[in-house]
C-alpha cells in the first residue's frame, strides 16, 4: 500500500486524465447506446473508406456491415484492437503508396490536405481508445501541426475537409458518448459481474467446505462435551452416593445414642447430639440436591409414577412439618385447601419435594405476617398457591431464583441452601407436565404457583 | 412377634445399623446377615431356623439383589417368602425396576429407625410397600 502513496508519474497522471470519462456526459439506455454505437461506427468506417479510396456505395455497404457486426458482437478489448488495426491499416496502406509518390517537400501541405480525412482518423482512434479529452488532445495537436504548415490556407480550403471532419467529429463524439458511458461500461460490468459471480461461487463453495469442517469440529466438541457431561453426572452420582453412605451412618448412629439405645444420655448430651443430627440432615439434603440437579442436567431424571397420589395427604404432611420452621416466629399459617382433591397420577416423592420446597421457602423467608397455602382443582389441574408476606423478590433477582447455584441476596443472607431448591422444583414440576412460577413485589411478599396435571397421559405412559 | 430375618449387605456400617436397629431398638433376636451373595441359595437352605423375611441389598457381589430374588422365586420353598429390596437411591428411580422384578417392597437406605419397624411389619404382613418413607 505504501507504493500507492508515491506521487504518480507525469505520464500516468496524463493517462488518467485522458482516460477518465467525463462525468458531465449523460447516460443512455443500453439499447440506445448500442444503436448509436453501431450507427456511429457504420458511418465512421464508411466515410473513411469512401474518402480514402473514393469508392462506391459497395464499400460503404460492406463497411457498414462489418461495423455492425463489430459493434454488436465484440468485447471492448477486441473492439479496440480491431478498430486500432483497421485504422492503422487505413493509415499505413495509402501512406506507403503515397509516400513513394510524394514529389517534393513544398507539396507536403497539399499532400496532407489531400488526405485530410487522416486527421479525423486519429480522432476516431482517440475516441475509441480515450475520451473527450483524448479527442481534444489529439485534435488540437493535429490542427496545430496543420496550422504551422506553410500553405495553411490551401489546406483549409481544400475540398470538403472541414465538412468531413465535422461529420466525423460529431459521429465520433456520439461514438465516444455511447461507448464510454453505456455500452462498454455494460460490457465491463458484465465482465465484473462474471468475475464477481465466480468469486461468489468460490466463496460459497469455500463457505460450504468451512461449514462442513466447522460442523465436524462442533460435533467432535459436542461429543466431548456430552461425554464430559456424562462423566460429570456419573461422578456426581457416585460421589453423592459415597458421601451419603458414611453421612447416613453418622446420622443413624447418633440417633441410636440420642434415643438411649446405647444407654442413658443426659439432657445436654441429647441437645448436642440433636444438633449433630440436624447438621447431618442438612448436609444430606444438600448432597441430595446436587445429585438431583446432576440428574436433571444429564437428562437421567426418572419419575416413579403412581396413580394413587393423594394431594391432601401430602399437603397435610408438609404443613405439619412447617412447625419447626415457624418456631420463634410470629407467623400465621393460613390454609385454603379444597377437601377431597382427586387422586393424582404423579411421583409422590417428587410432588412432596416440590411443595415442601415452596412452602418451607415461604416460611424461611417470612419474618412476620402470614404464609397462606391454597390448593384447588381447576380443569383437571391442581393449582397450589403459596403466598407469603416476606421481603419479596426484586425484579433483577427474578432470574436468579430459577438458576442453579444462584441465590438472591436475601437467600444468601439466610446462609442456607445450595440455591438448587427452586431450579430442581421447577424442573420436577415441568417433568410432570406442570409449571412453577411466582409473582412478587418487594416489601409486599411473594406468591408461588405450582400447577400440576391431575391425570396426564404422558405420565400414565411412564407407569 | 419375633420374625426370622435374613439380611444380605456388603457394607459394614449398614450391617451394624441393622443389628442395632433390629436387636437393640426393636428387640428382635433372629437376625442373620450375609456379607456377600456367594453360594447364596446353599447358605439360605442351610439356615436354621429358616428365614421368614429376606432383605436384600441390590449392589452385592457376586450376585446382585435382582439375581438373588430370581433364585428365591425359582425355589419351591422360598417362592412366597416376603423379599424387600434395600436401596440407597435417594429418589424413586430404581423402584419401578424393583417392582417389575417381583420384590414385595422397598426399604430406603439409610435405614431410618423411626420408619423401619413399621415398614418391616407391613412387608411381613404381605403388603407391598413402595413408598419410601423418610
Amino acid at each position: 500500500m505504501a507504493a500507492a502513496t508515491a506521487p504518480d508519474s507525469f505520464v500516468k497522471q496524463l493517462d488518467n486524465w485522458i482516460l477518465s470519462p467525463s462525468s458531465s456526459i449523460p447516460e443512455l439506455e443500453r439499447r440506445d447506446a448500442r444503436l448509436v454505437t453501431s450507427l456511429a461506427f457504420v458511418l465512421v468506417i464508411s466515410f473513411s473508406l469512401r474518402m480514402l479510396f473514393e469508392s462506391t456505395l459497395d464499400i460503404v455497404v460492406v463497411g457498414s456491415f462489418i461495423a455492425m457486426i463489430i459493434s454488436y458482437t465484440l468485447s471492448r478489448t477486441t473492439y479496440r484492437k480491431l478498430a486500432a488495426g483497421i485504422i492503422i491499416a487505413l493509415l499505413i496502406i495509402p501512406s506507403l503508396s503515397n509516400l513513394l509518390a510524394i514529389p517534393d517537400s513544398s507539396n507536403l501541405a497539399d499532400w496532407v490536405s489531400g488526405r485530410a480525412v487522416w486527421l479525423a482518423l486519429p480522432m476516431v482512434l482517440g475516441s475509441i481508445f480515450f475520451s473527450w479529452r483524448g479527442i481534444l488532445v489529439i485534435g488540437i495537436g493535429l490542427f496545430a501541426t496543420i496550422a504551422l504548415m506553410p500553405n495553411f490556407n490551401d489546406a483549409l480550403i481544400f475540398n470538403d475537409m472541414i465538412g468531413s471532419m465535422a461529420i466525423i467529429g460529431i459521429l465520433t463524439a456520439l461514438l465516444v458518448l455511447a461507448q464510454r458511458h453505456r455500452f462498454f461500461v455494460e460490457e465491463d460490468r458484465r465482465a465484473e459481474l462474471i468475475t464477481a459471480n465466480k468469486a461468489l461461487e468460490d466463496a460459497r463453495n469455500n463457505l460450504e467446505k468451512r461449514v462442513d469442517e466447522r460442523t465436524a469440529e462442533l460435533n467432535v466438541a459436542l461429543q466431548a462435551a456430552q461425554h464430559a457431561d456424562q462423566v460429570k453426572s456419573a461422578f456426581l452420582a457416585s460421589m453423592s452416593h459415597e458421601l451419603r453412605t458414611p453421612l447416613n451412618s453418622v446420622i443413624n448412629f447418633t440417633k441410636f445414642v440420642v434415643k438411649g439405645v446405647m444407654g442413658p444420655v443426659t439432657e445436654r448430651q441429647t441437645d448436642t447430639l440433636n444438633k449433630v443430627i440436624a447438621s447431618g440432615q442438612h448436609l444430606l439434603s444438600l448432597i441430595n440436591d446436587v445429585l438431583d440437579m446432576s440428574k436433571i442436567e444429564s437428562g437421567s431424571l426418572n419419575l416413579f409414577i403412581e396413580d394413587d397420589v393423594n394431594p391432601n395427604e401430602i399437603l397435610q404432611t408438609i404443613i405439619d412439618s412447617t412447625d419447626s420452621l415457624l418456631i420463634d416466629k410470629e407467623i400465621e399459617l393460613k390454609r385454603d385447601i379444597q377437601t377431597e382433591l382427586p387422586m393424582m397420577l404423579a411421583d409422590r416423592k417428587r410432588i412432596t419435594q416440590i411443595l415442601l420446597n415452596v412452602v418451607s421457602n415461604a416460611c424461611k423467608f417470612t419474618e412476620e405476617g402470614f404464609v397462606k397455602v391454597s390448593a384447588h382443582l381447576e380443569n383437571n389441574t391442581l393449582l397450589v398457591t403459596v403466598q407469603d408476606t416476606g421481603p419479596g423478590i426484586a425484579p433483577e433477582d427474578k432470574d436468579a431464583v430459577f438458576t442453579s447455584f444462584k441465590q438472591t441476596d436475601t437467600g444468601l443472607r439466610q446462609g442456607e441452601g445450595t440455591g438448587l431448591g427452586m431450579p430442581i422444583s421447577r424442573n420436577l414440576a415441568e417433568a410432570h407436565g406442570g409449571k412453577l412460577w411466582f409473582e412478587s413485589e418487594v416489601g409486599q411478599g411473594t406468591t408461588f404457583y405450582v400447577e400440576l396435571p391431575v391425570k396426564s397421559d404422558v405420565l400414565k405412559a411412564m407407569m | 412377634m419375633n420374625p426370622v430375618i435374613l439380611y444380605v449387605e456388603d457394607d459394614l456400617e449398614n450391617r451394624e445399623i441393622m443389628q442395632i436397629l433390629v436387636k437393640d431398638v426393636m428387640g428382635l433376636t433372629e437376625l442373620t446377615i450375609f456379607e456377600d451373595s456367594k453360594d447364596f441359595m446353599q447358605r439360605v437352605e442351610a439356615l436354621s431356623p429358616q428365614p421368614e423375611v429376606i432383605l436384600l441389598d441390590i449392589h452385592v457381589l457376586p450376585h446382585t439383589g435382582f439375581e438373588m430374588l430370581k433364585m428365591l422365586r425359582n425355589h419351591d420353598t422360598y417362592r412366597e417368602i416376603p423379599v424387600a429390596a434395600l436401596t440407597a437411591s435417594v429418589m424413586n428411580e430404581e423402584v419401578k425396576q424393583l417392582k417389575e422384578a417381583g420384590f414385595d417392597g422397598v426399604i430406603a437406605k439409610p435405614l431410618d429407625m423411626d420408619s423401619f419397624p413399621e415398614m418391616l411389619q407391613r412387608i411381613m404382613q404381605g403388603e407391598n410397600v413402595w413408598h419410601i418413607i423418610g
